[in-house]
């Protein structure tokens, strides 16, 4: 995506339905254990996304995210609970569902045989408002590639043209699955730039990540899933909650390091400064970043469930 | 690049009557499948050369050791004698149903499982119905491919006799096109079975080497001993045999059959039995969206 074109922009922008675009409710999946027992693999979580919204899971590999996202997109039934997609129920959905949304899944290694812009052709003509290939081509920015065969492709250049295939048929609702696995930083910089001029255009976007830059770039909301379970939701701004980020000062002095964590960060550094008469050493002050804040709630989520991916919540209920 | 056309032509489109839901033309997209899977076919040059060429190389290796002249004669001499490349050609057709329809489909759904391309396909608007017209296409344009290659190869170049009545050529398109079908359902029903692709592809040489042995298409099928007769009875491939020897051979090869006769009746019943079996049981099978 060197040369990057954002695509062209709706003739108005999309029409935002009322409510929520997804609604997820307690929903569950469970999967058997190799050696017996059923684990949940999704584990009660409940979340919505608006139209327009560009929302991030952000978890650790094996917490779900996955499992979730294709629960969304129709390709896995859940347990439990219930999911809603522009109205419908998504698995086993009606073509003109499909039609509204884009899919770019984890991993695929299909169509190695056809050319770029061929298989986005074949693609096309699915839907009933496709972009044009061009248009579609220029925007992951593989233009110079648009007439290789897509086994030639290097891993990064493969994983823009799956973002492609999900692009073409003009979705309102774009799913992508751990979309920049494999980019080099300027390929990354210029995707995130492509799912910003989506959002714009009114696209509501539902991603995955194990990155946390992505997260914080891209998402107007994000969810921080470990062990199939939503353990925190909010803006990168906002998740976690006040206390997580309440302002840290750190400094030096005979006894040693000190870190302190404080609401009135002034006055604490006007006390160990004397007033200011005195400079403490290596003194800082400083907020915890989405990053200390998400290993925070992960380290809290593990004290509080050593197990994460649980036996049936329910199980000890039961007789 | 004029985005404004784009745009344009967009939001016509948006116009269409917002009470009617959109609904994808199945058999359009069906057959733009069976563009995309031919021309895909077509690149997979070893696949082609094996499927398409595998017939008319087996007869011509046939006619270097048996020779072209006419030594093949029926049981007890009731008729002419007649050449290798004659008696070999219907069971080569027959032959020929098995690789376009069990060998080639069984693989390329196996894998398509496997690689994601199902599950590409099914996150998008395209009815599981158009992928199956795409399949069937390419298997129509394999078997009709081969069987005309083989036939014109067997006509021009090995000067074999062709049925000059149009009921023979009647009885050779149904029993083609039902064998094929009834192969194609197997091989579909075949990779959904399979636990990887490598096993599928590993799988399906299995039947096409066994059923080609116990169905007459090297032998002739009255030499089996009894009990491989009746096992061979109840697979399709028989009776697409006996169903294509009764166009090609001369009149009076019916002697050399069991009970005397081509019992034409009963290779339909058969080979219909296997397509109806074969489409049940990838009705129960072939999920779409793959199932996780
Ligand atoms: N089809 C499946 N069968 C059994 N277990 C599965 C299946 N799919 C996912 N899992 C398990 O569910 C958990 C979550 O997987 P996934 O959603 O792929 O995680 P993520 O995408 O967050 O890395 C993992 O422990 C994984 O092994
Ligand atoms: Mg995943």
């Amino acid at each position: 995506m060197n040369a990057l074109t954002s695509l062209s922009t709706q003739p108005t922008k999309r029409v935002r339905e009322d409510g929520p675009i997804i609604g997820v409710e307690q929903l569950t999946k469970s999967y058997a254990k190799p050696k017996g027992g059923q684990f949940n693999a999704v584990d009660n979580v409940t979340f919505e996304v608006s139209a327009g919204e560009t929302y991030a899971m952000l978890g650790p590999n094996g917490a779900g995210k996955s499992t979730t996202i294709e629960i969304l997109e129709g390709h896995r039934k859940p347990t439990s609970g219930a999911a809603r997609v522009l109205g419908c129920r998504p698995y086993k959905a009606s073509p003109a569902f499909r039609a509204r949304i884009g899919v770019v899944l984890q991993e695929a290694t299909d169509a190695g045989e056809l050319g770029v812009a061929e298989s986005l052709r074949n693609l096309a003509v699915f839907y009933p408002n496709p972009r044009s290939v061009d248009e579609v081509v220029a925007a992951v920015g593989l233009e110079e590639k648009a007439s290789a065969r897509i086994k030639a492709l290097s891993g990064g250049q493969r994983r823009r043209a799956d973002v492609a295939m999900g692009l073409i048929g003009n979705p309102e609702l774009l799913f992508l699955d751990e979309p920049t696995t494999g980019f080099d930083p300027e390929a990354r910089r210029a995707f995130w730039e492509l799912i910003r001029s989506l959002g714009q255009d009114g696209t509501t976007v539902v991603l995955t990540t194990h990155y946390l830059d992505e997260a914080q770039q891209l998402a107007d909301r994000l969810g921080i899933i470990a062990g199939g379970r939503l353990i925190a939701e909010g803006t990168p701004t906002t998740i976690g909650g006040p206390e997580v980020r309440t302002p840290r000062v750190r400094w030096t002095d005979q006894e040693g390091r000190h870190e302190q964590i404080t609401t009135e960060p002034a006055s604490l550094i006007q006390r160990i400064s004397d007033g200011g008469r005195r400079e403490p050493e290596l003194l800082e002050v400083f907020r915890p970043s989405l990053e200390d804040i998400y290993l925070q709630l992960l380290d809290h989520q593990k004290s509080v469930d050593p197990k994460p991916a649980s036996e049936p919540r329910n199980r000890q209920d039961l007789p | 690049m004029s985005s404004s056309n784009v745009t344009a032509s967009r939001s016509l489109n948006r116009a269409r009557d917002p009470d009617k839901p959109w609904r994808p033309n199945t058999f359009v997209l069906g057959c733009r499948r069976t563009v995309v899977e031919i021309v895909l076919f077509n690149r997979d040059v070893a696949s082609l050369f094996f499927i398409l060429l595998f017939p008319i190389l087996i007869m011509g290796l046939f006619s270097t050791v048996f020779g072209d002249e006419p030594t093949f004669g029926a049981e007890g001499d009731v008729v002419d004698p007649i050449t290798p490349a004659q008696y070999y050609l219907p069971g080569l057709i027959a032959l020929g149903t098995i690789l376009s329809g069990f060998q080639n489909l069984s693989g390329y759904v196996a894998a398509e499982r496997y690689n994601g391309a199902i599950k590409r396909l099914a996150g998008t608007p395209l009815p599981p119905l158009s992928y199956f017209i795409g399949k069937t296409g390419l298997t129509l344009y394999l078997i009709v491919t081969q069987t005309v290659l083989l036939l014109l190869f067997a006509g021009f170049v090995m000067d074999v006799p062709m049925p000059t009545d149009p009921q023979q050529w009647f009885t050779f398109a149904w029993v083609l096109l039902l064998s094929t079908g009834a192969w194609s359902m197997a091989g579909i029903a075949f990779a959904c079975l399979a636990k990887s692709a490598q096993s599928a592809a590993t799988l399906t040489v299995l039947p096409v080497l066994l059923l080609s042995f116990t169905s007459g298409v090297y032998f002739p099928f009255h030499r089996l001993p009894e009990w491989l007769q009746n096992i061979a009875n109840v697979t399709p491939l028989r009776w697409t045999a006996s169903g294509m020897r009764s166009v090609f051979l001369p009149e009076g090869w019916e002697m050399a059959e069991p009970g005397q006769a081509w019992h034409l009746g009963l290779s339909a019943v058969v080979i219909l039995l296997w397509l109806i079996v074969g489409l049940v049981v990838v009705r129960l099978t072939f999920k779409w969206p793959p199932q996780k």
